[in-house]
């Protein structure tokens, strides 16, 4: 296939275009500046913490938001260190290789020390998918380390992909409110304790995702988590993905209906949101999903 | 023909496929375009509808979420 553009020879071919390596490169980042432009993600002086992995994705957005914005904007790297020994061990020594050598503050915060365990102790004690538990003390962290290094918002590099499956999660659970939280602008946008989380690689997959870190030689590790790929969402994400490939497009409706669903949905009910009476974050229940699963952990000690 | 593949879950392999296109060789290990990026031994990226040559040696890196 050749590049639409220049008529050399084209490295991908997606509903965002067939190009050749440079004009992918370019393209890659100008949708992304696109939509932080369209939702009005990042203003000028703004404080951008960027949850940092050290893997393909967020190395990828780091990048990104490094390049355009460093100028105009603070920009920091938080990572969240679940303790999967093996993998986040490595990813972690990346992500600060990269920080030291681009001159990007970092600050790294564990699950071991927020809960007392690490995520390879959590999974031998406690039943079901280990994805579901992590992602509950992720998202707290998050929230918790944004507010910590004092960020206006929270950068995260969630992809078409990602959105697509947590829209289809939704759906399949009839959970509407959860649904109109997603969005490249996400949650509650004014609420004391709560971050607002950005997505400004919403409308890239994750195939051209990887495909930009490979090409702009961002040293990540081409591996996925070893917890990944089970349970709901990794069934999701194979079908999606088979889906795209015979109906190119099909993961940018989901997320296109999703955001017209959620605008009529916030325009008629708003957003409904309660706090923690443990922690004093936004939460959709009395108790947060994360002081629910600490107060769980500490019955269960550590084997 | 003959193509050679190296993959992180599934180490080295030998495929045959008839006629040589990237969709054959996809259906032949069962993965699809949005899940996949090939990379040939000279570092040429191929897309779905492109042709590979006899021989080629090819990196099978599969997409993940995460990172």
């Amino acid at each position: 296939m050749k590049c639409e553009i220049c008529g050399t020879s084209a490295v991908i071919s997606t509903n965002n275009g067939t190009l050749c390596a440079e004009h992918f490169k370019q393209r890659f980042e100008s949708i992304t500046l696109s939509t932080i432009k369209k939702y009005g993600l990042i203003k000028k002086g703004e404080k951008i913490a960027v949850a940092n992995s050290g893997g393909k994705d967020s190395l990828s957005l780091l990048y990104i938001l490094s390049k355009y914005f460093k100028k105009s904007n603070n920009i920091i790297s938080i990572t969240m260190d679940e303790g999967i020994k093996g993998y986040r061990d490595k990813t972690i020594e990346i992500m600060e290789e990269y920080c030291n050598r681009y001159g990007v503050d970092y600050k790294i915060y564990s699950y071991k020390d927020f809960t007392g365990r690490t995520m390879d102790s959590i999974t031998k004690t406690r039943e079901g998918i280990p994805c579901s538990a992590c992602g509950v003390l992720r998202r707290h962290l998050i929230n918790y380390a944004a507010s910590e290094v004092s960020a206006d918002k929270v950068a995260t590099a969630h992809n078409m992909d990602d959105e697509a499956e947590n829209v289809i999660m939704n759906l399949v659970q009839n959970d509407i409110e959860k649904m109109v939280r997603l969005g490249a602008y996400s949650g509650v946008i004014k609420e004391k304790g709560f971050v607002p989380r950005i997505k400004p690689f919403l409308f890239l997959s994750e195939k051209e995702t990887m495909l930009f870190s490979m090409l702009n030689d961002i040293n990540a590790i081409h591996t996925p988590c070893p917890y990944a790929g089970m349970g709901f969402r990794g069934l999701i994400s194979r079908e999606i993905k088979r889906m795209e490939t015979e109906f190119i497009g099909a993961k940018r409706n989901v997320i296109n209906t999703m955001l017209d669903i959620k605008n009529q949905h916030v325009s008629k009910n708003g957003l409904k949101i309660n706090k923690c009476r443990y922690c004093g974050f936004p939460s959709a229940s009395d108790i947060c999903e994360a002081c629910k699963l600490k107060e769980e952990l500490k019955k269960s000690p550590a084997i | 023909m003959e193509i050679k593949l190296n993959n992180i879950n599934f180490g080295e392999k030998t495929v045959k496929i008839k006629n040589g296109s990237v969709k054959e060789l996809l259906k032949k290990i069962s993965l699809n375009d949005d899940s996949v990026i090939l990379v040939g031994k000279q570092g040429k990226i191929y897309t779905k509808d492109e042709k590979i040559k006899n021989g080629e040696e090819i990196k099978v890196i599969e997409v993940f979420s995460g990172g």
